[in-house]
């Protein structure tokens, strides 16, 4: 008998110990260093890029997206359409617990949803007036029938949190979800202290035990404290402190698409960029790769039209659809009738350090080709309001945060659409959008989504510019961390790698 | 009576300034671009969900409907909710104070302990090597900026020395050493310029009072130096020293929005830029109006100073 013991022993260790050995490690306490407090914790009253980011841990969707931008399971196992994109039936994953201890039911996702609908709730997007009406089939089963055809359905339904009822009068100060972690604590304007939830469906996730995000508005505090060993992460750093973080010996630097568009829009509307052979004259008049270079210390992508290389299925490669040249640039300024040059403002957002170090780039490579350009700097609240809203500028400069789905993000530039600030209008453009969003079948968007991205290049609608970089700084132990095509901080998948 | 009559005075100047106060913040907020709604959307917002949000925000009622909703709302004690962050904002107010005035009170006594001694020996020494370097180093703190000197206070004492936390805060309740710690060196770096200020007012004062005709007489007829200096001359030239450091402890309680952002400390100053950058209105009215008093309430009690070491005022 013993040698039989021995053989086991040997197997296991064999087999075991290497896999056990090359895993995630499980345990310890993980600070990671954001600048501003979330807003509320009510999933469905949240507006903040700042609560998403942390909220992801703590709710869960029916489905989730993958770091490919793909749509994936979450709280639902598996979901059926109907042929014609009108009924959705999800199947709910069994087992599956709240951070109060109760197991989901179909109830709890017909109150959620039904709360995301009503106008009561003060719900952040519109989408939810596409659903006609909710019905729970059985004890896991549950029908979501819309009133058209609308194609990025299921990408929007990431962001709808299933609550559980009981919890919902005190869910902006004390969050219940699904997700990996509970919360423990918020002390506005010093920390959110999560906990991991022993009961999370995923088997073996989190990792950590315990999760701190500290509110460090100063990003020179923030690497400060990262060096000191008192933070361990810092998402989306400044890129122009990454070289304190490139040189530091423990810590390191991870780089990824953001899936923001970061664009230099005009006023259509106003001479002369009515003109579209004045906008293609600009498009060759700036050099993009040296705007990266300078404006960005080298950290971002170049593209070409509204939609970030991440965003894989549909992205069309635009990137270098005008290259830099200034002859072509002159040529098309004097044919536009703008050969003695011109004079325009261009108006930056000045909390952006970005787009304000890119702006004053631009406006040199601009004098180059004999347009004059004056900057002037405005507040970001002004901003919104004046030049977003209102509309009154000539030129700008402003990041488009990316969408799962090419509908959200290409549906800006629609005739009548009410943020359509460039003021553009294009009947086939509008046609495609609208052909888009009823068309269930995969290659059919592909083919609409990237005629669109060509249109906007072709009438230079804008200078779309780069896709800057997510900086990420981290201790140098400090593993598993993943990129999103959204905004968000998966604090599930880290661990210590000691 | 005549205490009596002097306090219903400031009592009617108290409640105007804060009315005064108050519709200047309103009145200028209007003026400036923004929209709360707006802000809190950002470039995703959708134009119907903004209306709905506009008016869940009761934004699109008329200018002094919404003015004088707030006015009568803080009549009857209630400061609002707060636009953005959905929380009522007398609450959110009092959660900073415990930071706001701890930081407060450490800086003006660190500002207080240095700078009166400092400030009386320089002019008591009026000429020699030890009044320069005073007044040089004091020429120093107030040329140098907080927001630097923070961030070189940190990388000396939390990086390399690893003596002082890097930034944060620790509630008293939790750990009062850990507390007092964590506000060591932010008090620091806001009491430098006070310091050289308040220094240097005491010098000039000092050096004022030294050349008056009763400190002469003292001289003459034997009184001992320390007496002379401290119990007469320094007495006598307190009323500046008084009212400056008066409006530097009101500007302390009204929070530092540098200070508070470099060393990551959850007070009053970075509430309210935050809330001026999201147009959270009722929130900045609420610390407008908190503002209002304490700097009001901080005269008060100076000009009750004033009475004490100055029997002139009491009888005028």
């Amino acid at each position: 008998m013993p040698w039989l013991l021995v053989w086991l022993f040997v197997m296991l260790t064999w087999l075991g110990l290497p896999v056990a050995a090359a895993g995630p490690k499980s345990g310890g306490h993980l600070v990671v260093a954001v600048p501003i407090d979330p807003d509320t914790f009510d999933p469905h009253k949240a507006v903040a890029a700042a609560t998403r980011e942390i909220d992801y841990n703590i709710y869960q969707g029916l489905v989730s997206f993958d770091t490919e931008g793909r749509i994936v399971p979450c709280l639902a196992e598996s979901w059926e359409t109907s042929d014609d994109g009108t009924v959705y039936t999800f199947t709910l994953r069994p087992n599956v617990f709240f951070h109060n201890g109760r197991s989901l039911s179909t109830e709890d996702v017909l109150f959620s949803l039904e709360r995301v609908r009503d106008d009561a709730t003060g719900y952040p997007m519109m989408w939810p007036k596409q659903i006609e009406e909710i019905v729970t089939l059985d004890d896991s089963s549950i029908r979501v029938q819309l009133k058209a055809p609308y194609a990025p359905f299921l990408s929007e339904l990431v962001d709808a949190a299933i609550i559980p009822k009981e919890a919902v009068a005190q869910l902006a100060t004390k969050p219940v979800g699904t997700g990996p972690f509970r919360l423990v604590e918020w002390v506005m304007g010093q920390h959110v202290k999560l906990a991991r939830f022993d009961d999370y469906w995923e088997q073996g996730l989190p990792y950590v035990d315990t999760v701190t995000f500290r509110i460090i508005p100063d990003p020179a505090t923030a690497i400060l404290n990262l060096k000191a060993g008192a933070v361990h992460v810092i998402p989306r750093l400044s890129p122009d402190v990454a070289w304190q973080v490139e040189q530091a010996p423990d810590l390191k630097l991870l780089k990824g698409p953001m899936n923001t568009v970061q664009l230099m829009a005009y006023n259509l509307d106003r001479e002369p960029f009515s003109d579209k052979r004045v906008r293609q004259a600009i498009n060759y008049a700036i050099d993009k790769d040296l705007l990266i270079e300078g404006a960005a210390w080298g950290y971002g992508t170049k593209i070409g039209s509204n939609m970030s290389p991440v965003v894989d299925l549909y992205y069309a490669d635009l990137a270098d659809y005008y290259p830099y040249d200034t002859a072509k640039a002159r040529e098309l300024l004097a044919a536009a009738g703008y050969g003695q040059g011109v004079s325009v403002t261009l108006s930056l957002p000045a909390e952006y350090d970005l787009h304000v170090k890119s702006g004053e780039m631009v406006a040199a490579m601009l004098g180059e080709v004999g347009i004059e350009v004056n900057i002037e700097l405005v507040e970001w609240g002004t901003w919104l309001d004046r030049i977003y809203t209102k509309r009154d500028y000539d030129m700008t400069i402003v990041g488009f945060t990316g969408k799962l789905d090419p509908h959200t993000a290409l549906n800006r530039y629609t005739s009548d659409y009410g943020r359509n600030f460039s003021n553009f209008r294009h009947e086939e453009y509008d046609k495609l959008i609208l052909e888009g969003l009823q068309a269930t079948d995969i290659a059919r968007r592909q083919a609409i989504y990237s005629r669109c991205q060509e249109i906007l290049a072709e009438e230079a609608v804008a200078v779309y510019i780069m896709d800057p970089n997510d900086l990420v700084a981290m201790r140098s132990d400090v593993a598993g961390w993943r990129y999103y095509p959204k905004y968000v901080d998966d604090v599930g998948h880290v661990y210590f790698d000691k | 009576m005549v205490a009596l009559q002097y306090l219903s005075r400031r009592t009617a100047a108290l409640l105007v300034t804060l009315v005064i106060a108050c519709t200047i913040t309103f009145v200028v907020f209007h003026i400036i671009p923004g929209d709360p709604a707006l802000l809190m959307l950002g470039t995703e917002a959708d134009p119907e969900v903004l209306t709905g949000l506009r008016q869940e925000l009761g934004l699109d009622l008329p200018l002094h409907v919404q003015y004088l909703n707030w006015l009568k709302a803080v009549l009857a004690g209630d400061l609002g909710f707060s636009t953005r962050l959905k929380r009522p904002v007398a609450g959110l107010i009092g959660e900073r104070l415990p930071v706001t005035i701890s930081l407060a009170v450490l800086s003006m006594l660190l500002t207080l302990v240095i700078s009166i001694p400092a400030g009386a020996y320089a002019a008591t020494h009026h000429g020699q090597p030890i009044d320069y370097i005073i007044v040089f180093a004091s020429q120093i703190g107030m040329a140098i900026p907080h927001f630097w000197l923070g961030i070189l206070l940190i990388l000396l004492f939390s990086m390399y020395w690893k003596v002082l936390p890097p930034g944060g805060f620790v509630q008293w309740s939790a750990d009062p050493w850990k507390a007092f710690l964590s506000l060591v060196l932010p008090a620091f770096a806001l009491a430098t310029h006070r310091v050289a200020s308040l220094t240097r007012i005491t010098r000039a004062s000092m050096l004022d009072a030294l050349t008056q005709d009763y400190i002469r007489t003292g001289q003459s007829k034997g009184l001992p130096k320390l007496s002379l200096i401290y119990k007469h001359a320094l007495k006598n030239s307190l009323m500046p020293i008084v009212t400056v450091a008066g409006m530097q402890f009101a500007s302390l309680l009204a929070g530092s929005i540098v200070a508070e952002e470099v060393f990551a400390l959850p007070g009053l100053g970075r509430l309210l830029l935050q809330a001026i950058g999201y147009r959270d209105l009722p929130l900045v009215q609420g610390i407008a109006l908190f503002i209002a008093i304490v700097v009001v309430l901080v005269n008060f009690v100076t000009d009750i100073l004033y009475m004490i070491l100055d029997p002139r005022v009491r009888y005028k």
